[in-house]
C-alpha cells in the first residue's frame, strides 16, 4: 500500500510536463471570459460598494461607508418587517482597502464613477448593469489572487498538477467570478506554507491578511499552534510569534472598522441555517409540511443548534488532529471541515477553502478515496449553485446589458420559478445533507496516513519538485535559515 | 482549548441575548424617545396616529410633529388617495445612530419615513418601494405645531417660523407669546413643476399657523426600490 501511494505521489508531484505558459492563459482567458457572469445580489451590492467607495477622499471614511450603509439599510429593513438585517457588505474590510484603491484608479483614468447608488428592498430579485471598468475592478483580485494560489500550490506546496487542477477547475472559476473568496484562500494558503517553514510571525501575518478578508482562516491558528505544541522543541516563541504576526495584522486593518465589524457578526449570529448543511433539512422539511409552523424552528432553534454544533466539530476535529499528530495542511484542512458540517449556513463558495486544500492533498499524497473526495468535495456545491442560483441566473446583468431580456421578463421568469421551488428545496435540502456527509467522510479520509511534517519530507527529498530546495530557499531567503 | 471555545460561544450567547433584550425593550415601551446629545429630540408615540414623530427642542419644549392623523396626510398612488392614518404602520428605532423609521403599507407599495437627528438638525426621508410600475406618486405631510408657528416666513420650497413657550389653550387665553425657539423647514427634493408651491398653510387661527403641509410629487418611481420621494432638513436654533 504504501509504495503504490508512493508511485502515486511521485507520478503527481513531479510533475514536469505542466505548460505552465499554455495553463495560465487558458486560467487567464476563461476568468476574462467569465467576467460579465455575475451573480444578481453581488452585481448589485459590488456595484454599490465600488461607488460608495468612489465619494470619499479619506480611505478611512470610505471603508467605514459601507458598514454604516448596512446599518441605515437594515433599519429600513426592519421597519419594513422584512427581515432584522439588510445584507449588504457583511464581511471584513481588507477588500474594500482594495476596491478604493481599485477605484481611485479607475475614477483617475476617467471613468465616471459618481453615480448614485441603486438599492432594493430586500427579498426582491436584484440586479445591476456595472460598466466594464468597475466590473474588471471588481474582479480583479480574485484573479489575481487565483494566480497567487496556483503558483503557491506549485511553489510554496510543491504540487504543481494541483495548481494546474485549481486553475483550470470549473467550481473555482465560478467561485472566482461570483465572489472574492480567492483572496482570503491566498492569504490562508500562505500562512499554512510559512507555518510549515517555521515563520510563524509571517504566517501569522498572513491568516490576519485572510481573517481580514473573511474570518475562515482564523480556523487555522489552533491548528498551527497545537502542531507547534506538539512538534516543535521551543514551541512558545514561535506560537508568540504567530499570534503577535495575526494580532498586528488583523488589528491594523480592522481596528479601524471595529464597530461596523461588530454589527456584522451580530447579522451572522442572527442568520438563519440553511446552504450545503444538513439544516438546509429545513427547507425540504416546510415543503414536506406546509402547515407545520417552522419560523421559530427557523428563527431561534437553527442559529442556538448551530452554535453548539460548530463549538462540537470544531473540537472534535482539534482533537481527531491532536490524536493522530496531523501535519499543518492537514489538520487545517480537518478543521474547515469541521467547520462546514458544524456551520448552520454554508453558501457555495465557503467550500473554496477545503477544495483548494483538498485538491493539493489529493494530488500530493494520492489514493483514490482522497481524489474521488476532493472531486465531490467542489462537485457538489457545483451542482447547489447550478440549482440554487440557479444557472440562468448568472447571466442576467449580462444579457440586460446587451438588451436580450428586459427586466420586466426577468422578474416573469423569476416568479415562475418562485411557483415551483418547492419542488427544488427537496433537492436542495439532499445535496446539503450528502454534502456535510461528505465532509465527515473526508476528515476520515484525509486524516488517515498523514505525514506529521511536510517541511521534513522536504528536506528528506522524497516529494522535491522539480524547483527544488534552492528555489524556496530564494523565496524565504538564506539557505542556513531553514531549520535543520 | 475548551475554555476558549466556552468563551467563544458564551460571547455569541451574550450578543444573541442583547438583541432579545432589545426586543424586549421595543415590546414593552408605547412611546419612544431619542435625541441627538445636546442637540433635537423626537418622541415617536407607537400607538395612535400623532406624534409619528414629535419633534422636541433641547429643553423639551415640543416643536412640531409629523401628524398622521391629519386629514390632509395622504399619499395619491396614481389618482388613488390613501389617508396615512388608514394605512398599516410599523417602526424600528436605532438608538444608537438617533435615527427612526416608520414604514405605512399600502396595497402593493409601501411608504418609509426616515428621521435622523444630528446635533440641531434633523434630516427627512421620505422612500416609496413600489411592488408593481407606478406611474405618479403624490405625497402630502402634515407638520402640526405643538403650539402655534408664529412669524412664518414661506418660501416655495421651504419656511421659518418661531416657537412660542406657552401651549395652545394659553396664547388663545390671550397670553402673550414668549418666542423662544426658531425652526427652519427646507424641502430639498426638487419643487415638482406641477405644484405651484410645495410648503401651504393647512389650518390657521387668530394666533397663528396650526398646520403647514409639505407636498412632494415623484414620477415613475422604479418598482422594488427604495425611491427618495421626498426630503427635507430641519434645523433649530434657540431665540433667548
Amino acid at each position: 500500500m504504501s509504495s503504490s501511494l508512493a508511485q502515486v505521489t511521485a507520478s503527481q508531484v513531479v510533475d514536469t510536463q505542466v505548460r505552465w505558459p499554455i495553463v495560465v492563459a487558458l486560467a487567464v482567458g476563461a476568468r476574462i471570459l467569465l467576467l460579465p457572469i455575475t451573480h444578481t445580489w453581488d452585481s448589485q451590492t459590488w456595484f454599490n460598494i465600488i461607488i460608495e467607495l468612489a465619494r470619499f477622499d479619506s480611505i478611512l471614511d470610505a471603508v467605514r461607508s459601507p458598514y454604516e450603509t448596512m446599518r441605515d439599510l437594515s433599519l429600513l429593513s426592519r421597519s419594513q418587517r422584512l427581515g432584522l438585517y439588510y445584507e449588504y457588505w457583511a464581511y471584513p474590510p481588507l477588500l474594500l482597502y482594495v476596491y478604493y484603491l481599485l477605484v481611485k484608479l479607475v475614477s483617475h483614468l476617467g471613468v465616471d464613477v459618481l453615480t448614485d447608488a441603486v438599492f432594493n428592498s430586500p427579498e426582491t430579485l436584484a440586479w445591476s448593469v456595472m460598466p466594464l471598468p468597475l466590473l474588471v475592478a471588481v474582479k480583479l483580485p480574485a484573479i489575481v489572487a487565483d494566480l497567487g494560489i496556483a503558483a503557491s500550490l506549485a511553489r510554496l506546496g510543491g504540487v504543481p498538477a494541483a495548481a494546474r487542477s485549481y486553475l483550470l477547475n470549473p467550481y473555482v472559476l465560478l467561485m472566482s467570478a461570483w465572489m472574492f473568496d480567492s483572496v482570503m484562500v491566498l492569504c490562508l494558503l500562505i500562512g499554512v506554507f510559512l507555518a510549515e517553514r517555521r515563520r510563524m510571525f509571517w504566517a501569522g501575518v498572513a491568516i490576519g491578511l485572510g481573517a481580514s478578508t473573511k474570518l475562515v482562516p482564523v480556523l487555522a491558528l489552533p491548528a498551527i499552534v497545537l502542531w507547534a505544541l506538539r512538534s516543535l522543541p521551543a514551541p512558545m516563541a514561535p506560537v508568540a510569534r504567530l499570534g503577535a504576526g495575526f494580532v498586528m495584522a488583523f488589528a491594523l486593518l480592522c481596528w479601524p472598522v471595529a464597530d461596523g465589524l461588530a454589527y456584522v457578526l451580530q447579522f451572522h449570529a442572527e442568520r438563519r441555517g440553511g446552504g450545503l448543511t444538513w439544516q438546509g433539512a429545513w427547507l425540504g422539511a416546510t415543503w414536506w409540511l406546509p402547515d407545520f409552523d417552522w419560523q421559530p424552528i427557523l428563527i431561534s432553534v437553527s442559529p442556538s443548534v448551530g452554535t453548539a454544533a460548530l463549538g462540537l466539530t470544531l473540537l472534535l476535529a482539534l482533537t481527531i488532529g491532536w490524536v493522530r499528530a496531523l501535519n499543518v495542511r492537514t489538520y487545517t484542512l480537518i478543521l474547515l471541515l469541521a467547520y462546514l458540517i458544524g456551520a448552520k449556513l454554508v453558501n457555495e463558495v465557503y467550500a473554496l477553502p477545503v477544495v483548494c486544500l483538498a485538491l493539493l492533498e489529493s494530488t500530493h499524497r494520492g489514493g483514490a478515496s482522497r481524489l474521488v473526495a476532493a472531486r465531490l468535495l467542489w462537485l457538489i456545491p457545483l451542482l447547489y449553485a447550478a440549482v440554487n442560483v440557479p444557472v440562468w441566473g448568472f447571466f442576467i446583468p449580462v444579457a440586460d446589458a446587451l438588451g436580450l431580456v428586459t427586466p420586466d421578463e426577468v422578474k416573469a421568469l423569476h416568479e415562475i420559478r418562485m411557483l415551483i421551488i418547492g419542488q427544488t428545496w427537496i433537492l436542495l435540502a439532499v445535496l446539503g445533507l450528502a454534502f456535510t456527509m461528505l465532509c465527515v467522510a473526508s476528515i476520515a479520509i484525509f486524516s488517515q496516513g498523514a505525514p506529521d511534517d511536510y517541511t521534513a519530507s522536504h528536506r528528506a527529498g522524497d516529494v522535491l519538485t522539480h524547483h527544488g530546495r534552492g528555489s524556496l530557499a530564494r523565496l524565504y531567503g538564506r539557505p542556513h535559515d531553514f531549520p535543520e | 482549548m475548551a475554555v476558549v471555545a466556552w468563551l467563544a460561544y458564551t460571547a455569541g450567547r451574550m450578543i444573541s441575548l442583547s438583541e432579545i433584550a432589545r426586543l424586549h425593550r421595543d415590546q414593552e415601551l408605547n412611546s419612544f424617545s431619542i435625541s441627538a446629545m445636546g442637540g433635537l429630540g423626537a418622541v415617536f408615540e407607537r400607538s395612535g396616529g400623532a406624534a409619528r414623530p414629535l419633534l422636541r427642542a433641547p429643553d423639551g419644549v415640543p416643536l412640531f410633529d409629523f401628524s398622521n392623523w391629519d386629514p390632509q396626510s395622504a399619499v395619491i398612488v396614481d389618482g388613488v388617495r390613501h389617508d396615512l392614518m388608514r394605512l398599516y404602520p410599523s417602526h424600528a428605532i436605532d438608538f444608537g445612530r438617533h435615527r427612526l423609521v416608520e414604514t405605512l403599507t399600502g396595497p402593493y407599495w409601501q411608504l418609509l419615513k426616515e428621521i435622523e437627528l444630528h446635533g440641531s438638525r434633523a434630516r427627512v426621508r421620505f422612500l416609496f418601494v413600489p411592488r408593481r410600475p407606478v406611474t405618479t406618486v403624490q405625497l402630502a405631510v402634515a407638520h402640526s405645531a405643538a403650539s402655534y408657528f408664529l412669524d412664518l416666513t414661506r418660501r416655495r420650497d421651504g419656511l421659518t417660523a418661531a416657537i412660542p413657550l406657552q401651549d395652545r389653550g394659553q396664547l388663545e387665553g390671550g397670553i402673550q407669546p414668549t418666542l423662544v425657539h426658531h425652526v427652519e423647514i427646507e424641502l430639498v427634493t426638487p419643487v415638482h413643476p406641477s405644484l405651484s408651491e410645495a410648503i401651504v398653510v393647512s389650518a390657521a387661527g387668530t394666533v397663528g399657523v396650526a398646520t403647514v403641509i409639505a407636498t412632494f410629487v415623484y414620477d415613475a418611481p422604479a418598482v422594488d426600490r427604495y425611491n427618495v420621494i421626498g426630503e427635507e432638513h430641519i434645523s433649530w436654533r434657540p431665540l433667548l
